[in-house]
């Protein structure tokens, strides 16, 4: 599936690409993708280094205690 | 080579902890096309519930934690649109031994359906930082390796060189 956005050629083509041969059910699915992409390729979004400071700073629990805390949680 | 990486695991790709320096690792020899990644499709929802879980908390507010997310999201998808990172669908199939997991084992549903979509994924190695699948049901299946283990990334890096 590809989208069509008016955007630059150079970057609507980026995008397909990153999305070609990704199967979604619906074409929202599809467009959320995209507008994920595109809000990544503008620079708003954290690159994985980022994500790792972002998470360590506001997340005080290790992540094998906070996804054993979830399956307590779908016991309940 | 292909390395089913448990959410444990992979939750460690983005949050700098004991065992991302093997994750980090790993990740390069995806990108590379050294060996390819695969995971569960529930590992990356079991990743957004813990960030949302302690966005409820009051630990990381809601705009941070929705642009985390969507990071998270997007790095995946590049990943699988690279071919670096494969996701596996829970099948039809795999529902009999995750019950037999459940009831003979005491496994959490989840760890459930992990541990049989890796095994039935016939993996290189298992990648993991869960106390859960330490158990012998786990190892005698299937090579295991813990992240946080201080020889984890000794151990992987001989794996795949003896693969070689």
């Amino acid at each position: 599936m590809s989208i069509s956005v008016n955007i630059n050629p150079k970057l609507a083509s980026e995008l397909n690409a990153l999305i070609e041969g990704k199967s979604y059910r619906t074409r929202d699915e599809a467009i959320e993708d995209a507008i994920r992409f595109l809000i990544a390729v503008k620079g708003k979004l954290y690159t994985r280094s980022e994500v790792k400071e972002v998470l360590s700073k506001y997340i005080s629990v290790s992540s094998d205690t906070l996804l054993e805390e979830i399956k307590e949680e779908e016991e309940l | 080579m292909h390395f089913y990486i448990e959410a444990s695991a992979l939750f460690r790709a983005y949050k700098e902890e004991p065992g991302s320096d093997v994750m980090d690792y790993l990740y390069r020899l995806m990108e590379s096309r050294i060996v390819a990644g695969l995971a569960s499709q529930l590992s990356i929802p079991e990743i957004l519930r813990g960030i949302t879980k302690r966005k409820n908390q009051g630990e990381i507010s809601e705009d941070e934690a929705q642009k985390v997310m969507d990071s998270i999201l997007l790095d995946v998808d590049k990943r699988i649109a690279n071919d670096e990172l494969r996701i596996h669908p829970v099948e039809a199939e795999f529902i009999p031994l995750i019950n037999k997991c459940i009831r003979y084992h005491n496994f959490f549903v989840i760890d459930a359906i992990q541990f049989v979509t890796a095994y039935k994924s016939k993996p290189t190695a298992f990648i993991h930082a869960d106390n859960h699948f330490s158990a012998n049901i786990v190892k005698g299946k299937m090579k295991t390796i813990d992240i946080r283990e201080k020889d984890a990334l000794l151990d992987l890096k001989k794996l795949i060189e003896d693969c070689d």
